[in-house]
Parts: C-alpha cells; sequence; structure tokens
C-alpha cells in the first residue's frame, strides 16, 4: 500500500520537472542570442554605448553544420542601460538577447573614469541572468574598437577565448582577479581600492622590460592577435584613479592576506654576482601572508611577513649557486632584498599617488575592530597614507631546477 | 485498506520527526529570513540564532514539560485544559491566525524567489499552484506519509548541501564575520528576542505530540533535531557573510540562491543552480506539506472537527487565496511580515508558555 503511495509521489515528481521545464519559460538554443562579452563606452548622446559580443551557438559544436557562419557577431548601439538594451539590441538582432552565459563585463578606459561609472555598472546586479562572478576587464581604447582588433586565432569561439584568457592570466599573477562582486563588495565598503583587469588591442609605447613591468600594450609583440592583457586598473569610490604594471599587480597579489589566487608565477631577479644577468625563478606563495597592526601607535604599524617559495630555473650567469653554501646565502639574501624593495616601492606609490591600499588589508584590520560603525568611523582608507608599513619577506629556496649543478661553459679556442 | 492508509493518522518516530523539524527549519535558512538576519545583525547576524535559541529553549523546555504532564494532549488541547474552554479558544484563533499568515507569507516569498530567479515568463498563479498542489498531495496522505517523504528525500538533499559547501569552500573568507560584534552587542541581543519567532515552527510542532509513537521518541526527535538546525542555520549564515562579505550581504535578498549561482565545478560546468533548485523545491514541498496539515490540525481542533483531514484541500485553497493577495512581495508584505508579525510572535509564544506554566502550577498540576 506505502508503496503504491510512494511510487504515486514519484510519478508526481517526474511529471512535474516535464511541467515546469516547459511551457510560458520555454526557449529553444536557437532563439537565444547568447552574449559572451558585453561591451561598454560613454555616449555622448546620453546613456551608454554597448557593445555586444554574441556567440554562434551552430560554430564548433559537435556535428559542425553551417560551418561558413562566423563563430560570433558584433553588435554596438546606444541604450539607457545594459539591462533594457537587451530589447534595444532586438531591433537588428533577431534572437532573444539573453545574458546567461555572459563572462567578461568590458569597459573602456574613459568610462571606467567618469564619476556616475558605478550608476552604470551596479545595475548589473540587479539583473537576474547576469552573475556575479562575470569578469571585469577596463581596456585602454574604446570597447568597440577593441572588439573590431581582437582577432583571436587559436579560440575563434568567443566564450573559450575569454574563460581562457581571464584563467591564464590570473594564474600568473600579471593580472588581479576581479568580477563584478568583488567590484561591489570593495566598493561597498570603501576600505580597499579595487583591482580590474587591463587589457588592450592597440600596441603602444612597445619597449624592452623584463618579464612583468609592463602596461596592456606595451610588450614588443612582433605577431599573433595584437591584444594583451596585462596589468591592472586601480579603482577608488567605485571609479577608476590609476595603473598598476604587471610587476606592480604581482607584488599586490603577493602582499594581500590570502594565499591562493596566484598559483606560480615565473619572474627574473638580478643576478647577486654577475651584472649582467638575471636568475629565473619560479615563485609561489605557500600560506597567507601574515598581517599584524598596531593602532595603538600614531601613525599606526602594519606589519607585513610574506612566506614564498622560490625554486630557481634558470642561472644564465652559469654561476653554481646550488653546491655553494656561501653562494646561496648571498642569493637568498639578495633576492629577499630585491623583493623587499619592490614591496616598499609599491606601498610607497599606494600611499602617495592612490591614497588607498589595494592589498585587502581591511580583511585582518577589521578584526582589532568591535563593530561596524567603529570601522567605518575609523576611516581606514583615509588613514592609511600615513601609516608605517614594514615588509619583511621570508624566502625557502625549494630547488634549484631539474638539473641541480649549471652547465660548463665551452672553452674558447 | 488504501482508505485505511490514506486517512492513516498512525504514529510517527523519532527519525520522521526530526526529518520534519531538519527539513522545514533548516529551509529557512535558504530563503528571505537570512535577508532579515542580515538587516539589522550585520556580519554578526549568526549570531542572532543562538541568542533566539537561548530566549526560546526556556519556554520550549517548560512546554515540554507541560505536555508530559498532561498525557496525550496536543498543544491546543493542553491550552483548552489549563485555561478553559472560552479563552482557550481565543487563544487557539490566535495561533490558528499567526501560524496560517505565515504559511501564506513564506509560501508566497518561495512562489516570487521562483518565479524571479527561474521562470520569469510563468505566471504566478501556476507556480503557486503548482507549489500548493504538490505540498497538498504529500499532506493529504497524512502526517506518516509526510513522516516518510521526508526521511527519503533527507539524505539526497543534505548531501547535495554538503556538496555546495565543498564546493564554495574555496572562496570564504572567515575573517568576514569581524568586526565581531556586527551592528553592536545590544542590537544582536535585542534582534535575538524579537526574532526568536524564526523557530516558532518547534512550538507549533507540539500539535504533533500525540502523533508520535511515545513521549522518548518527540523529545528525542525534537532536541536532536532542533540542535541540528541551529548549527545548519550559524554555519550556512556565517557561510553567506564568509562570501560576500558585508555590506554586500546586506545588499542581497536572496543568499542561497546568489550562493548556487556563484558555484560551479571546474571551468565547464558554470550554471549549476538548476540541480540545486530541484532540491531545494523537494524540501519546499514538504515543508508545505506539514504547513498545510499543521493548519488543519489546528482547525480541527479548535472547531471539534474529528476527520480534520479533509480541511487540509480547503485551508490549501485558503492560502492560495490570500498569497494571491500581495502585488509585490518585497515592498509589501515583506515589511508588514518583517517589522509587525515576527515580533508579535515572539513575544506571544514566550508569554502564552509562561502564562500556561503559571495557572498549571496554581491549579495544582494535571487531575486524575
Amino acid at each position: 500500500m506505502i508503496n503504491q503511495n510512494f511510487s504515486r509521489i514519484i510519478l508526481l515528481f517526474t511529471s512535474l520537472c516535464f511541467v515546469l521545464s516547459g511551457c510560458w519559460d520555454k526557449k529553444e538554443i536557437e532563439e537565444n542570442a547568447y552574449v559572451i562579452a558585453i561591451g561598454l563606452d560613454p555616449s555622448d548622446a546620453g546613456g551608454i554605448k554597448v557593445t555586444y559580443n554574441i556567440a554562434n551557438p551552430q560554430v564548433g559544436s559537435a556535428k559542425g553544420v553551417n560551418v561558413d557562419e562566423p563563430p560570433a557577431s558584433i553588435v554596438s548601439f546606444t541604450a539607457p542601460d545594459l539591462t533594457v538594451a537587451r530589447d534595444t539590441a532586438n531591433a537588428f538582432v533577431t534572437r532573444k538577447v539573453n545574458y546567461n552565459h555572459t563572462k567578461v563585463l568590458i569597459v573602456s578606459e574613459e568610462l571606467a573614469r567618469k564619476e556616475d561609472f558605478f550608476n552604470y555598472i551596479s545595475i548589473a546586479v540587479k539583473d537576474r541572468e547576469l552573475q556575479r562572478d562575470l569578469t571585469v576587464i577596463v581596456t585602454k581604447e574604446k570597447v568597440s574598437e577593441f572588439f573590431d582588433k581582437n582577432k583571436p586565432e587559436l579560440e575563434t569561439r568567443p566564450h573559450k577565448y575569454y574563460q581562457f584568457m581571464v584563467n591564464r592570466t590570473k594564474e600568473t599573477g600579471f593580472v588581479p582577479v576581479s568580477d563584478l562582486h568583488r567590484y561591489m563588495q570593495k566598493t561597498e565598503l570603501d576600505s580597499d581600492l579595487f583591482l580590474s583587469l587591463y587589457a588592450t588591442a592597440t600596441p603602444e609605447n612597445q619597449k624592452y622590460g623584463n618579464e612583468d613591468e609592463y602596461l596592456a600594450g606595451e610588450i614588443k609583440q612582433e605577431s599573433g592577435n595584437p591584444t594583451q592583457v596585462i596589468g591592472s586598473a586601480v579603482f577608488k569610490h567605485g571609479k577608476m584613479i590609476g595603473l598598476l604594471t604587471g610587476e606592480e599587480t604581482r607584488m599586490a597579489l603577493l602582499l594581500t592576506p590570502k594565499a591562493k589566487d596566484l598559483e606560480t608565477m615565473l619572474t627574473s631577479y638580478q643576478d647577486p654576482l654577475d651584472e649582467k644577468h638575471r636568475i629565473s625563478a619560479q615563485v609561489s606563495k605557500p600560506e597567507g601572508t601574515e598581517i599584524s597592526m598596531d593602532f595603538s601607535k600614531d601613525p599606526v604599524e602594519i606589519k607585513v611577513n610574506i612566506p614564498l617559495n622560490i625554486e630557481i630555473v634558470g642561472i644564465p650567469s652559469l654561476i653554481d649557486y646550488a653546491i655553494d653554501m656561501d653562494k646561496q646565502m648571498l642569493l637568498e639574501k639578495s633576492i629577499k632584498q630585491q623583493i623587499e624593495k619592490k614591496a616598499m616601492e609599491l606601498i610607497k606609490k599606494t600611499q602617495e599617488e592612490f591614497k588607498g591600499q589595494p592589498f585587502y588589508w581591511s580583511l585582518p584590520g577589521r578584526k582589532y575592530f568591535s563593530t561596524v560603525e567603529e570601522w567605518k568611523n575609523y576611516d581606514f582608507d583615509e588613514k592609511y597614507k600615513d601609516m608605517k608599513v614594514e615588509v619583511t619577506i621570508d624566502i625557502t629556496l625549494a630547488g634549484f631546477g631539474e638539473q641541480i649543478t649549471t652547465p660548463k661553459y665551452p672553452k674558447k679556442e | 485498506m488504501d482508505k485505511l492508509n490514506d486517512q492513516s493518522n498512525g504514529n510517527i518516530g523519532a527519525r520522521e520527526f526530526g526529518a520534519i523539524i531538519i527539513l522545514t527549519l533548516s529551509t529557512k535558512a535558504t530563503d528571505f529570513t537570512t535577508s532579515i538576519l542580515f538587516e539589522d545583525g550585520y556580519n554578526a547576524a549568526w549570531m542572532i540564532p543562538i541568542v533566539s535559541v537561548l530566549f526560546l529553549i526556556g519556554p520550549l523546555l517548560i512546554l515540554y514539560k507541560l505536555l508530559k504532564e498532561y498525557q496525550s494532549k496536543n498543544l491546543i488541547e493542553l491550552i483548552n485544559e489549563i485555561l478553559g474552554r472560552k479563552i482557550g479558544s481565543l487563544i487557539g484563533i490566535l495561533l490558528l491566525f499567526l501560524g496560517l499568515a505565515a504559511t501564506v507569507f513564506d509560501s508566497r516569498s518561495y512562489v516570487e524567489i521562483v518565479g524571479r530567479l527561474y521562470y520569469p515568463q510563468t505566471p504566478t498563479i501556476v507556480l503557486y499552484s503548482m507549489l500548493l498542489g504538490v505540498s497538498f498531495y504529500i499532506a493529504k496522505h497524512g502526517l506518516e506519509t509526510i513522516g516518510r517523504v521526508a526521511v527519503l528525500s533527507f539524505p539526497y538533499i543534505k548531501a547535495m548541501i554538503v556538496l555546495l559547501v565543498v564546493l564554495v569552500l574555496k572562496d570564504v573568507k572567515w575573517g568576514r564575520i569581524f568586526p565581531i560584534s556586527g551592528a553592536g552587542w545590544t542590537d544582536i541581543v535585542q534582534t535575538g528576542f524579537f526574532k526568536q519567532s524564526i523557530f516558532a515552527d518547534m512550538f507549533y510542532f507540539s500539535l504533533f505530540y500525540p502523533f508520535l509513537k511515545n513521549d522518548k521518541s518527540f523529545k528525542k526527535g525534537g532536541l536532536i533535531s532542533f540542535g541540528i538546525v541551529i548549527v545548519e542555520f550559524v554555519f550556512f549564515l556565517i557561510l553567506y557573510v564568509g562570501i560576500f562579505e558585508y555590506p554586500t550581504v546586506q545588499q542581497i535578498t536572496f543568499h542561497f540562491h546568489e550562493l548556487i549561482r556563484y558555484v560551479e565545478v571546474g571551468p565547464y560546468f558554470t550554471n549549476l543552480e538548476i540541480i540545486y533548485f530541484i532540491f531545494w523545491m523537494v524540501g519546499a514541498f514538504i515543508r508545505f506539506a506539514i504547513y498545510l496539515y499543521m493548519i488543519s490540525l489546528l482547525f480541527g481542533t479548535i472547531f471539534k472537527i474529528k476527520e480534520f483531514e479533509p480541511l487540509i484541500l480547503s485551508v490549501s485553497a485558503l492560502v492560495l487565496l490570500l498569497g494571491m493577495l500581495p502585488n509585490n512581495l518585497v515592498t509589501n508584505s515583506y515589511l508588514l511580515w518583517n517589522s509587525y508579525l515576527l515580533p508579535t510572535i515572539s513575544v506571544t509564544i514566550p508569554v502564552l508558555i509562561f502564562l500556561l506554566w503559571g495557572v498549571s502550577k496554581i491549579r495544582g498540576g494535571a487531575k486524575r
């Protein structure tokens, strides 16, 4: 008897699946236009200029029908905000514009620097289709221009392109993790600066530098897709106020309390025994950065201790550091000093130029306060510029690459 | 035979009772209850349930003592016996009104969540009838069936919750619960007192006292499950703060649904919310089934209707009718609910229990 009842209930549940999945909200994939990237530009006529990168679901699917069609279509128009833009777009896009699979929100630097930028972007969190983990990217040029010049060769399908771009650049630490959620969070709490990915498809001021001392567009690139993603845009009170290079972004990530976010990064340091060469190393942060603050002092003292695992992967000067303890100590000390110097430079820059810190130090800082009210009244952001910060690096030399000794230099005749 | 089974007001054991309590109360961590708590408690909202329980546990234990003393009486019969039929009926009607109001508000808010987040084109009335229809179907088979459904679906729902926690754990920064007292200690204690009605279900569950196999299963099922619910509730509030952080956590209305949208497994499975949605709905069906059953039972006891189970259909229709009244959940009913009904229930329940206790003491306890 009871079994019968249960089979009835199960039948009801299953039939419910059919009922609830259909009816009013049914839409075939073909009827939807999936916007992968939304671009926002300022518009002189009022409102904002919205650019859509719409994926073509027919390209790259297993069956491979209609391969002649382009993988994506780009449309650009003016609308009051990005939520209502959906319907406006239907004047020339025949399908229902759908944000369910939107991966990135790209804004031009010009718009990001405007006073009312927060008004435009905060609309996105109220939209039910847009997810809070949407990646925010700032481009140097206008977004419509960026879309035109950006011609990815390996990943022609747009969702793959943005997914890979965001994931890989995040791993290298050249760019920060910057989603819409963090932007809202940091802007609303107003104690930290927000960092966003910085990209461009217009190369300019190209120069030679070490591996990460660039802003997007500055890397001397001979061929390939001109789009470069490196460095970060700095936001204060929800508005863009400056830029950090790839190197500074990496340093900022090392200074943040959490351990994750950057897995390993390849970087180079000056060889202490050979001025002409640099030593390449793979750096990782095994644990979170320790940050302690002393609010009883005036100015407030902040002590930062960054644990780092460093594996030397290349010694172009061919000096054998691995088998000589003295040289090893010298190397360790030299790297430590180099990183500490860089860190202090960045802190000085944030204190003087930005008058705020992008290191998420509000997280350890708020522990010293009892109520939200007290924390807000203290105005950490405002007081930061006068704080005394001390950075120490705790290096562990994890290894010397696959081969311990360096190759011997061939004797010249 | 079938008839007999359908009308089964057969006893349930500690397991069924516990599963019902956990599913009913812990789904509250996934609806708009959390946004009420964050509004007053800021990032320290997780302490509010703890404070509430400290206030509520005393009266609840007293109530249990009374139930045990006056064997085999449900809540309303107990009130009638102690305070007399006239006052008893009056209080009964008040409790009926509050319970009905809670069911209407809760069910409407669920429909609102479903409509707004998952089925924007579907008319509210369709979603509402669907929710109440299924809940009615479960409820009409009696308490035993509700208990069985709860026990059966319990491991699946909880396994999904555990999986969810595992998936989001990497994004949680526990340090976000600081500053430790949020809006301040007085605020937390105050809110904890006035929002103890979040757990008012525990009070209403004493209606089922006679339906339990024995006194021990009521006590065991009730206490253990209440403990689990509190731990789960507090953990979820901390989880929300650890992920969304103050002040964003205050801006979000439906934390659980925002959270399941945030979840992804690797880079390829990104829109997983619909899987969680199904399990969440099953929890909701059971929750409203028990509410519908409870209200019918309440109604039946007050108006001396022995065969109260046919009433479930009318109660479901009434809930649907009342629930369709407000045009807009957030501005109308939510404000009304949060600022008037929750505090009212919070004060009513302990006062009523102490009154019962006092009068019972004066009259010298259970007769016979």
